[in-house]
């Protein structure tokens, strides 16, 4: 049964037009199995994992120790499966050092840190079940957060 | 010579920019929820601490070792200054359906089976939707038991959204069992709104 547009990913879309094979798509599986997705992106913006700088792409999965980057032009956010929501505006660095959303082993975290930049923060379920397990690090100081939404700007060089 | 005025001009010039760049302060603002509501935040570096507790509240940070500066309350014009490209960028708020079972059975209840539809046609609108089917139950009976029936009624509802339309290759299938409810209680104690299924479409 076909599926009305909005269903169709953009990842393998655009990797069968660049006559890729969808397997060699870094985030060809369902980006459901991953901790995060890129949900929205404009601009230059890329995800830095391990070696690999890879120019993102809406529906691209984020995983903890992924580095986020936007150039000055680029524009970021992010979906979580615990439902907390990221955001960036340009010129932005923001390094996910860890995430765990596994409620039945309580096992749960998510931590950040943003080097310079703009971003929003959005608190989802890891800030419900465990507040005290989400912080958000700049180079000036640390932010703990009770369940809210927050605003960060940090300029480069500091 | 002139090479030399160049630059030696450039470097004042770069020590200026410097400068600037330091002096330039880094910030920190709560915002409201979706809902209105007001959290809380603690901004804390070896300087010191300061708390956030009311809308657009902010503080401002220079160094790592210089406290965080006394909380002000911003205009919604300057935090859209900084913010603007940031907040356009922030996802949709995910969406949540809670669907309830007949006592001990993978069975919907009718009214939980009439808004199965009301899923698809969310998913259907969504860009890019990623969809969260996740048993919770409450804490009568032991642990285990209750995160297998979890997992059986979020399975149940993960084959009947298939159904109807949902894309399987979407949706991902999980139990939190005892440990994300609605109403917290002690253990042992039943609580019909914790039994349930949440879709989220996010």
């Amino acid at each position: 049964m076909p599926h009305p547009a909005p269903f169709r990913r953009p990842a393998a879309v655009l990797a069968l037009a660049a006559g890729l094979a969808v397997t060699q798509v870094p985030w060809s599986s369902p980006a459901a199995a991953s901790d995060g997705t890129v949900k929205s992106v404009s601009g230059t913006a890329h995800i830095l994992r391990g070696a690999e700088r890879i120019p993102a792409q809406a529906g691209m999965p984020v995983q903890a120790s992924d580095l986020i980057e936007t150039g000055a032009d680029g524009k970021l956010g992010i979906t979580f499966k615990d439902n907390t929501r990221m955001s960036f505006g340009p010129n932005s660095r923001f390094a996910l050092e860890e995430y765990a959303f596994d409620p039945k082993e309580q096992n749960l975290s998510l931590t950040g840190k943003i080097a310079y930049g703009t971003m929003s923060f959005v608190s989802g379920q890891i800030g419900k079940l465990a507040p005290d397990k989400v912080k958000l690090d700049t180079p000036m100081g640390s932010i703990g957060l009770r369940g809210t939404k927050i605003l960060v700007k940090v300029p480069k060089g500091s | 010579m002139t090479a030399i005025k160049t630059l030696r001009t450039l470097a004042v010039v770069l020590a200026v920019a410097t400068l600037g760049a330091c002096a330039q302060k880094g910030v920190i603002v709560l915002m409201p929820d979706d809902d209105g509501t007001v959290g809380r935040a603690v901004v804390t570096n070896q300087g010191g601490s300061v708390v956030l507790d009311q809308a657009r509240e902010a503080t401002e940070l220079t160094t790592a070792s210089a406290a965080p500066q006394a909380p002000k309350v911003l205009d919604e014009g300057s935090v859209d200054k900084d913010f603007k490209d940031a907040l356009a960028a922030l996802p949709v708020k995910p969406y949540s359906f809670v669907l309830h079972f007949k006592s001990g059975t993978t069975a919907l209840t009718d009214e939980s089976r009439k808004r199965l539809p009301e899923i698809l046609a969310t998913v259907e609108r969504w860009v890019l939707p990623d969809v969260a089917v996740v048993g919770h139950s409450d804490r009568s009976g032991s642990s285990k038991w209750n995160y297998t029936l979890s997992l059986r009624r979020a399975q149940r509802v993960r084959d009947l959204i298939v159904e109807i339309g949902v894309p399987p290759d979407f949706i991902e299938v999980t139990s939190h069992g005892e440990n994300n409810p609605v109403v917290p209680t002690a253990d042992g104690v039943a609580e019909p709104r914790n039994r349930r299924v949440e879709v989220t479409v996010r």
